[in-house]
């Protein structure tokens, strides 16, 4: 056995791009932080570059993860140091500005959400994380086409920004950014941490929050092997608080193993999608450029689509059919582009802990509502009319029931004809939201304006759960964006409270009991 | 959970079976290790996609019988009519049926995209140079500054 303990002032669970935005933070205002991590710490040239590979490292259970039902919907999550960080495209959009209008009004954030705080924390991000529009040098025949099809139907698009202002082109960022130019968790903010004194556990699962008359003490849980077997009994002492970042899927569940209830999983939200995929005469070169480069925001239609380039093993399987009409596609990778449509579904589902599962695993209940599938029908036939505009010689919706090879502009009614049931569309959800929403009232929230868990002292969400809604954006800047303002109102209100020595947690007027609120004695 | 011996036979002869040796991009026997990419799949998933990825092996293997009548397994098929047997599962009208094909087609490209050779024959990687200039071209480009060209 090779057991884990540990001790600092603040315990950070999940590296990703909550967890790692308050160990920098908190590092940086000189507090001592343990930063533990359920899967592995990656070297990049070690990472694999096939996709069986990549996945079996980096990918949550082989991203074989879904909801529950009749219709599953699979809920690609990452596990290592950097989180899904690690293995996203880069994409950087601040919150958008209706939506922070709609905490601060709605659900009573607006301190936390405070236009100009936050300005000021996505100004530093966007600075230390070198964020820049993807230059048109790097958009390769994927994005280009796209950015034609757009055009053509008179839709207006953007270069996307990353957080990749040296990016290459390599088109690999699911398997790790080969040089390194994304500035994911696992190379900027967890680095960073470490250099400040943070240290980092990775292969430390945590199980429960222990909690001391109604205060987070610590937590404890499994050291892991590499083959994520447990070798030994890990225990880590919060001195002053422990903050959840382990996801909008694992943070409820760890706080559910603690005995916390309520409105905690409740409300979980997502931004599923899926893709269309066509075939152009000319050479597309999908495995040259950014992976992800041009994007259509579509916000007053609940969607954006967005240019994806992915490793050959997932358009491979993405071509329809069998045998030697399969095969003569697949000879002809380099002429295939591939666009997603992601929508803000209005869909509110459920998670908790699996009823055998350990640690994180977690079931979860979410079914898209028959507004939520309109729009992702809106959305397949809006990017298969880009596909002919911008010259698609074949276009495959992926929708069961309709054609599945589309080879003229009038086809596109075949998807537009009827409605299609969730299971007939290949989606998947890689944004995930609001299980442990953020709001001033604890009947309707798991977290306080300050991210700190209602009614309980020193524990903290600091991640995608804690934002109140989903986005209609890619949600990984505004995770760092409210991170580095809670945990920067976290940090100067210890040391304003340690100078008063009165005690290093916070105590306000909502703060009830926290045997009224928990299954925990 | 590792698979039995005639489990590995039947993965053999399901993923062996998307491509055939007429067609355009052939994989030749050994160039893809079906079997090593089901045990990484079943290994690094839960409980029940391990279930789901063994339950997709016997429920394609034994489709001969449910799907045809025929009181076979898949492998005891010719290769023609296994590639055809899984074309039709592939866009079967049952969920389930659909699914668990499209899983075990997605282990197969995993696989077969593993191998060098498989994966130059694709043209997936083929040289950048060899793009189209229409591709190419450099397009007006509207960013947070406004618009570039």
């Amino acid at each position: 056995m090779s057991d884990l303990e540990d001790e600092a002032d603040f315990v950070i669970v999940g590296t990703g791009a909550g967890g790692a935005t308050a160990a920098r933070v908190l590092s940086a205002a000189g507090h001592s932080v343990v930063m533990l991590e359920e899967g592995a710490r990656l070297v990049t040239a070690d990472r694999p570059r096939d996709l069986l590979g990549a996945m079996a490292q980096a990918f949550r259970d082989m991203g074989t993860n879904a909801t529950e039902g009749a219709s599953p919907l699979p809920l690609l999550q990452a596990r290592c140091v950097g989180g899904a960080t690690a293995i996203n495209s880069g994409i950087i959009w601040r919150l958008p500005d209706e939506v922070r209008r709609e905490w601060s009004e709605r659900r009573g954030l607006g301190e936390l959400v405070d236009e100009r705080g936050l300005s000021e924390a996505f100004d530093a991000i966007e600075g230390e994380l070198e964020i820049t529009d993807t230059a048109p040098s790097l958009w390769g025949g994927n994005a280009t086409l796209m950015a034609r099809g757009a055009e053509a139907l008179g839709l207006v698009g953007k270069a996307i920004a990353r957080n990749a202002s040296r990016c290459k082109g390599s088109a690999q960022c699911l398997q790790g950014c080969p040089g390194e130019a994304r500035q994911s968790m696992d190379v900027s903010y967890v680095p960073r941490a470490i250099r400040q004194g943070a240290r980092l556990h990775a292969r430390a699962r945590v199980d429960r929050v222990r909690f001391d008359g109604g205060r987070a003490t610590g937590v404890e849980g499994a050291v892991l092997d590499a083959e994520r077997r447990v070798v030994g009994a890990l225990r880590v002492r919060a001195r002053r608080a422990v903050i959840v970042a382990a996801s909008a899927v694992q943070s409820p569940v760890i706080l559910w193993r603690s005995g916390l209830r309520g409105p905690v999983g409740e409300t979980f939200m997502a931004h599923p999608g899926c893709a269309v995929v066509g075939r152009f005469d000319e050479p597309v070169g999908m495995g040259f450029g950014a992976t992800q480069a041009y994007e259509v925001p579509l916000r007053e239609r609940r969607m954006k689509l967005e240019s994806i380039s992915l490793p050959p093993e997932m358009i491979a399987a993405r071509l329809p059919g069998a045998g030697p009409a399969w095969q003569e596609r697949l000879a002809h990778l380099d002429h295939v582009a591939q666009w997603a449509v992601q929508v803000r579904m209005e869909a509110v589902g459920r998670v908790r802990p699996a009823w055998f599962g350990r640690g994180g695993e977690a079931s979860v209940r979410y079914a898209p509502t028959r507004a939520d599938m309109m729009r992702v029908r809106e959305g397949v036939a809006t990017l298969c009319r880009m596909m002919f505009a911008a010259g698609a010689r074949e276009v495959y919706p992926g929708i069961a029931g309709v054609r599945s090879v589309l080879r003229d502009p009038s086809e596109v009614a075949l998807v537009e004809a009827r409605e299609h049931p969730q299971s007939h569309y290949s989606m998947m959800a890689s944004h995930l939201f609001a299980s442990c929403p953020a709001g001033a009232d604890p009947a309707t929230s798991a977290v306080g304006p300050d991210l700190a868990v209602h009614g309980v002292n020193g524990l903290y969400v600091m991640d995608s759960s804690a934002l109140p809604t989903n986005l209609g954006v890619n949600p990984q800047h505004s995770i760092m964006g409210v991170t580095w303002r809670a945990a920067e109102r976290l940090a100067q209100r210890t040391e304003s409270a340690a100078t008063r020595c009165v005690g290093a947690v916070r105590e306000t007027a909502a703060s009830v009991p926290l045997s009224s609120r928990t299954g925990a004695a | 959970m590792a698979f039995t011996d005639f489990e590995r036979r039947w993965i053999v002869a399901i993923m062996s079976a998307f491509t055939t040796p007429e067609g355009e991009l052939t994989v030749a026997d050994g160039e893809a290790d079906y079997v090593y990419a089901a045990e990484v799949m079943a290994a690094g998933s839960r409980l029940k996609a391990r279930v789901g990825l063994r339950v997709a092996v016997w429920v394609v293997a034994l489709a001969p019988a449910w799907a045809l009548g025929r009181a076979q397994t898949l492998d005891e098929l010719p290769a023609a009519g296994r590639t055809e047997l899984i074309a039709r599962l592939l866009d079967h009208r049952a969920y389930l049926v659909r699914g668990l094909a499209t899983l075990l087609k997605l282990t197969a490209t995993l696989a077969m995209m593993r191998s060098p050779a498989v994966r130059a024959r694709s043209g997936y990687d083929r040289a950048a140079d060899a793009r189209s200039p229409s591709t190419r071209r450099a397009l007006p480009l509207v960013t947070s500054q406004g618009v570039m060209t």
